[in-house]
């Protein structure tokens, strides 16, 4: 146990901050996670991807599990770092689309920009579901889970 | 090192504060109040954007749109 805290710890120093997918933004803003938000954010600088956005609100309207307001995505860049669709990325997430293919693997478009954002911004993808990613780590993407990222909180 | 102005009142309160929050330096307090605010503000964006779903339901859902799965359970429909 202590081992993996001290990796995840490696982990978050080497790296520029982490990268929230859809469901570890949705988790981290859910009634049981959401007091812990300033402590992470006032830790780490934590990034997401557009896609990432219009997944939490794809879930947002299908679940009506919560209000959107007209300011959501001024509200969401007030606490996060959102990155764009840039030429760069695009590239990047083909090169590794093609090669998901030669893997005889079809991958899943936003997963595979979260995997190319974190792995082009150097950052720690964090995410409600890591077994989703299993797949990308041959390209030196790394992931740990909202729970992992909450237990060293008090340690970085 | 940078030097600011306060007026005697303020000074009177930095003065206490420093000492109420037992803090060596005026500049360790200064970061101290500047962090407490970023996390008021923080904590006062985040409340903003509430999410009435156990973390299960969320990862559930992600799991069957990644499936292809066309009924997801748990909507509003």
């Amino acid at each position: 146990m202590k081992c993996m805290e001290e990796h995840i710890r490696e982990l978050l120093s080497s790296a520029r901050g982490i990268l929230l997918d859809s469901s570890a933004l949705l988790v981290l803003h859910s009634d049981e996670y959401r007091k812990l938000l300033p402590l992470i954010l006032g830790k780490l600088k934590a990034y997401t991807t557009m896609l990432a956005v219009m997944e939490v609100l794809t879930f947002i309207y299908y679940s009506q599990r919560a209000g959107v307001q007209d300011n959501f995505l001024d509200v969401f860049s007030r606490l996060y770092e959102l990155i764009p669709l840039t030429p760069k990325l695009i590239v990047k997430a083909a090169q590794l689309y093609a090669d998901c293919l030669h893997h005889n693997y079809v991958p899943e478009v936003v997963d595979l920009m979260n995997v190319s954002a974190a792995l082009e911004e150097n950052l720690i993808l964090v995410s409600a579901s890591p077994p989703s990613y299993k797949v990308y780590e041959r390209y030196g993407i790394a992931v740990i889970s909202v729970q992992d990222l909450v237990s060293i909180l008090d340690k970085i | 090192m940078k030097t600011i102005a306060v007026t005697e009142e303020t000074w009177r309160k930095l003065k206490e504060l420093k000492e109420k929050l037992d803090m060596r330096s005026f500049d360790d307090l200064i970061n101290a109040l500047i962090e407490t605010w970023n996390l008021s503000v923080i904590r006062d964006t985040a409340e903003k954007i509430k999410v009435s779903a156990e973390p299960y339901e969320i990862v559930s859902f992600f799991n069957q749109i990644r499936s292809g799965k066309r009924e997801v359970h748990g909507g509003a429909h």
